[in-house]
């Protein structure tokens, strides 16, 4: 039997889709899961509460560019999700066991859950996520910088 | 009663009407509070909307001027006109120029809230140093933690005038300073009036009038107004403006007023169809059948004849049992009403109208030939000795001969005739013999006489009442209207005058007479005066002597009763005595001569004259029962003894009823009274009855005595009878010795006892007395009893021993 080059990439774009969308699935499509094992959840709080105790707390901002513009925590470094690997997190963190916090824009956001997991495959071990992201504190009212 | 429930329906609706209109006030004054309440709700959210826009806008404006690093730099570094002229320049930006906030202030602050700067541009009434709200920043620096990261409003007062007071952290997580933003919130609020497209007012809680809406209403509307008020609190919860706005109520109170009356209206017709309704009901139920009722009660107010006429009524089921009942009584009523009517109109023996009713149907046949000029035949009829036939056979029979003979009357007459029995219910006790009739066809005498025959010949026959055969004859009286009256009395009293004379003529009938009618009614009176007499004493009492023959002694008398008329003179025995006789009145009559006769006797004896007296008794006294007591009793209250008493009787008195008759004999015998046999030789004389009765002398008739002389047979009927008396043991007295030669060839034939005008004719008492002691034939004054008994000795009997 022939396969026709047309029909394998369909039939490679249904698998991927199906691949993708299952994980997704299994929390909620449109929400973050509540919590990520092998991570501590924060709020906005908690994030003040780190930045003023913690003095080498890595804080990254998971957000693509274009809506880090709309502002962001003073003090926090911008690695998109979609540039996350190890290789990337070496740069921004300095070792396995530093504390570093991510956030993206808010609980419907996926990025700071994606880059946690990349985070946790490479081995970080003191992560902290921030669900709530931005949207929350936006809403809360506490200050953000703009460049 | 209709009134009354009217009253109550009536007054109920009212109630239900005031209570619907009273609960639509309530409702109405409820709907225009709750639209103020909505409204006051609806600005309350509004405003809040607006207050957090301006938030926002102030927040977002305190960001933005923080933005540049530069500017961040010089507030670190405290570098003052670089930082106004920074703030100047936020006057003229976006959030000015398009209007999103009215910007009166800017305040730069130290970490610390210490005031750094302050904005040369803003509100000419801001004093420059001053701060306008002190209040936020005191709450700001009691603020700590991560809460002092976050921005701080408040609504603030200063001079006079409400402002906006945003506080904003300058710089990201680590502060250096505070920027605050001061605008005009009014700016902001006049948006309400957009928003909500209604006039609205702003005032500080002091009354103080900050703003008003070019369009707020005058005073004089303010009737319909609603006015909705929202006081907007500070973050501390103070007062810090009163928002109001007006809503033209008109079109609601309009509208509300309408609805009332639509309810109102609608709760009339409601009522009224209720009203209408409940009448409807009441009437049919209640109002018709009590009117039917009380029609039907008021009819028969009217004509009881209606009484019993059923009444049928529909509706409720009390009031037509109540008609059942009063039918049912109406009907029992009726059945009363009838049998009185029965009671009072007709003779309950023959059924036939009574003497009430006939008199009021001879009223009106009178009425009626009167108007047409026609007569009509009145007839009274009366059995003859019917009180015999009922004394003799009985009551029992008697009143079956009436019923037998109306019958046959009724049989004759003609159905217009009236046939009656005159009774009077008052004396319904006592049986009347008496018939009349009326016959309105019958006009002339000749006609009347016709049916008078046609009666007479059906009475012919023989009545046969439980096995007997009874006779009987009817006189008849005629008497025609108007020839013999033009009235119910007179009519009745010249038909009664023509039956007596019927009667008296044994004619049967007779037709009215007025030629009779003197006479009759001269009869008629007389009875009247006869019964004042005996009652008032108006009789007087004569007595002729009887005198022993053989010794010409006086030993007897006997009593004759005189009436002397105080108008007629003396009038004769032989007038009154037929008429006491037919009117009843004999028995007073006897008894007023036995009485007095006894008082005469005994005040001779007393006199020292022992005779007897005799009394004669009517063959109607033998048939009064009470005959004997009468006289017995008479004897006890005079102390008379009875052998002084002889009483004297016709042979035909004892012959028609000799049974009933022997019995009061035998009782009167047994009291020592002797018994006289008057008129012998005229009647028919049983001798078998003669010697059955306790007679103790014969008297000879003195047709016999009178003419003896003459008469050769007269004294053949003499001598037999003195014979035949003493051969029954009787004595014998002849009467009407009114001559010598009758005296000596009656002593010469053996009579006993004489009297007569020979020997003395009927004297008072008080000539008797004196009369006594001139006697001389045979010293009749001798006052010897013992002279009595000698006169009579040779004829002694049994009888007379007992006397003795």
């Amino acid at each position: 039997m022939l396969i026709r080059f047309p029909q394998l990439c369909y039939f490679s774009v249904l698998c991927s889709v199906l691949l993708l969308t299952t994980p997704v699935k299994a929390d909620d499509p449109a929400k973050s899961p509540e919590a990520i094992p092998g991570t501590t959840k924060v709020d906005a709080e908690g994030v003040i509460d780190l930045v003023t105790r913690v003095s080498n707390l890595v804080m990254v901002d998971a957000r693509i560019t274009a809506d880090r513009k709309q502002g962001y925590i003073e003090g926090s470094v911008s690695l998109p999700d979609i540039d996350t690997d190890c290789d990337s997190l070496s740069r921004v963190i300095p070792e396995k066991s530093a504390p570093v916090l991510f956030y993206c824009n808010g609980v419907k956001c996926g990025r700071s859950v994606k880059s946690v997991r990349v985070a946790l495959q490479c081995g970080y071990n003191n992560i902290y996520w921030y669900r709530g992201g931005f949207e929350d504190w936006q809403n809360k009212g506490y200050p953000y910088i703009k460049d | 009663m209709r009134q009354l429930v009217s009253f109550v329906i009536i007054m109920m609706s009212v109630a239900g009407m005031v209570l619907v209109l009273v609960t639509s006030k309530i409702y109405v004054d409820l709907a225009i509070t709750d639209r103020e309440t909505a409204l006051a709700e609806t600005i309350e959210l509004k405003t809040q909307d607006l207050m957090q826009d301006l938030e926002r806008h102030s927040r977002d404006l305190g960001i933005t001027i923080q933005l540049p690093a530069l500017f961040r730099e010089h507030v670190a570094r405290r570098n003052i006109d670089a930082i106004i002229k920074h703030l100047d320049i936020q006057f003229h930006q976006y959030f000015v120029t398009a209007d999103v906030i009215k910007l009166e202030k800017l305040y730069i602050y130290d970490e610390y809230l210490a005031l750094i700067a302050e904005s040369s541009e803003g509100a000419k009434d801001i004093q420059a140093g001053d701060e306008v709200c002190p209040g936020l920043i005191v709450r700001a620096k009691r603020r700590h933690g991560p809460r002092r990261l976050q921005p701080i409003a408040e609504i603030c007062t200063y001079h006079n005038m409400p402002y906006h007071g945003m506080a904003v952290p300058i710089g990201g997580l680590k502060i250096s300073g505070y920027i605050v933003v001061i605008s005009n919130p009014i700016y902001n609020l006049k948006q309400l009036e957009t928003d909500l497209g209604l006039p609205i007012r702003l005032s500080l809680p002091q009354g103080e009038l900050i703003y008003q809406a070019d369009n707020w209403p005058n005073a004089g509307e303010r009737d319909t107004l609603l006015i909705a008020q929202y006081l907007l609190r500070s973050n501390i919860f103070e007062p810090a403006l009163e928002i109001s706005v007006a809503h033209n109520g008109q079109a609601l109170t309009t509208e509300l007023r309408s609805t009332q009356i639509v309810v109102a209206a609608t709760t009339l017709g409601i009522m009224l169809l209720v009203m209408i309704a409940a009448f409807m009901m009441f009437q049919a139920l209640w109002f018709q059948p009590l009117q039917k009722l009380k029609h039907y009660l008021h009819a028969i107010q009217q004509d009881r004849s209606r009484l019993g006429e059923s009444l049928e009524i529909v509706g409720n089921q009390e009031i037509s049992e109540i008609a059942q009942y009063i039918g049912a009584l109406g009907k029992e009523y009726t059945a009363l009403h009838h049998s009185i009517d029965q009671l009072t109109y007709t003779d309950a023996l023959t059924e036939l109208p009574n003497r009430a009713l006939f008199t009021d149907r001879l009223q009106q046949n009178i009425f009626l030939c009167e108007r047409n000029k026609s007569s009509f035949a009145l007839m009274m009829m009366d059995i003859d000795r019917f009180k015999e036939i009922n004394d003799v056979l009985g009551s029992e029979i008697g009143d079956k001969l009436l019923q037998q003979v109306s019958q046959r009357l009724q049989q004759i007459l003609r159905k217009s005739d009236t046939l009656a029995r005159l009774t009077d219910r008052s004396a319904a006790r006592f049986a009347s013999d008496e018939f009349a009739a009326i016959l309105p066809a019958t006009g002339d005498e000749q006609n009347a006489i016709t049916v008078a025959q046609k009666i007479q010949r059906a009475m012919d026959h023989a009545y046969t009442i439980e096995g007997q055969t009874v006779n009987i004859e009817l006189s008849i009286g005629i008497a025609i209207y108007p020839d013999h009256g033009n009235e119910p009395q007179s009519l009745l009293q010249r038909a009664d005058i023509a039956m007596y004379q019927a009667k008296h003529n044994h004619q049967g009938f007779a037709l009215y007479d007025s030629s009779h009618d003197n006479h009759s009614l001269s009869q008629l009176t007389m009875i009247s005066d006869l019964r004042r007499a005996i009652e008032s004493d108006g009789l007087s009492l004569v007595f002729q002597p009887k005198v022993a023959m053989n010794t010409s002694q006086l030993v007897g008398i006997e009593a004759l009763v005189r009436w002397d008329h105080p108008e007629r003179g003396t009038i004769p025995l032989n007038s009154f005595l037929p008429l006491a006789e037919h009117t009843g009145l004999i028995k007073p009559l006897t008894k007023w001569v036995v009485r007095q006769t006894a008082i005469a006797c005994d005040h001779l004896h007393h006199l020292g004259f022992p005779i007897h007296a005799t009394v004669n008794i009517s063959a109607r006294n033998l048939l009064d029962a009470s005959l004997s007591e009468t006289v017995l009793s008479i004897l006890e209250t005079t102390g008379l003894d009875g052998r002084w008493l002889y009483l004297e009787l016709t042979e035909s008195a004892v012959m028609s009823d000799s049974t009933r008759a022997l019995r009061t004999l035998e009782k009167l015998h047994a009291a020592g009274i002797h018994l006289v046999i008057d008129d012998f030789g005229t009647g028919h004389s049983s001798l078998t009855t003669l010697k059955k009765l306790p007679v103790d002398e014969i008297k000879i008739d003195r047709s016999f005595v009178l003419e003896m002389k003459e008469h050769n047979n007269d004294t053949v009927i003499v001598r037999s009878t003195i014979d035949l008396a003493h051969n029954m043991g009787m004595r014998v007295t002849a009467e009407g010795v009114d001559t010598e030669e009758v005296w000596h060839l009656l002593k010469l034939l053996g009579c006993d006892m004489a009297q007569g005008n020979h020997i003395c004719p009927a004297i008072t008492l008080t000539e008797l007395q004196s009369w006594i002691h001139n006697w001389d034939w045979g010293c009749a004054a001798a006052p010897d009893h013992d002279a009595h008994h000698d006169a009579t000795q040779h004829h002694s009997t049994d009888q007379e021993a007992e006397s003795s």
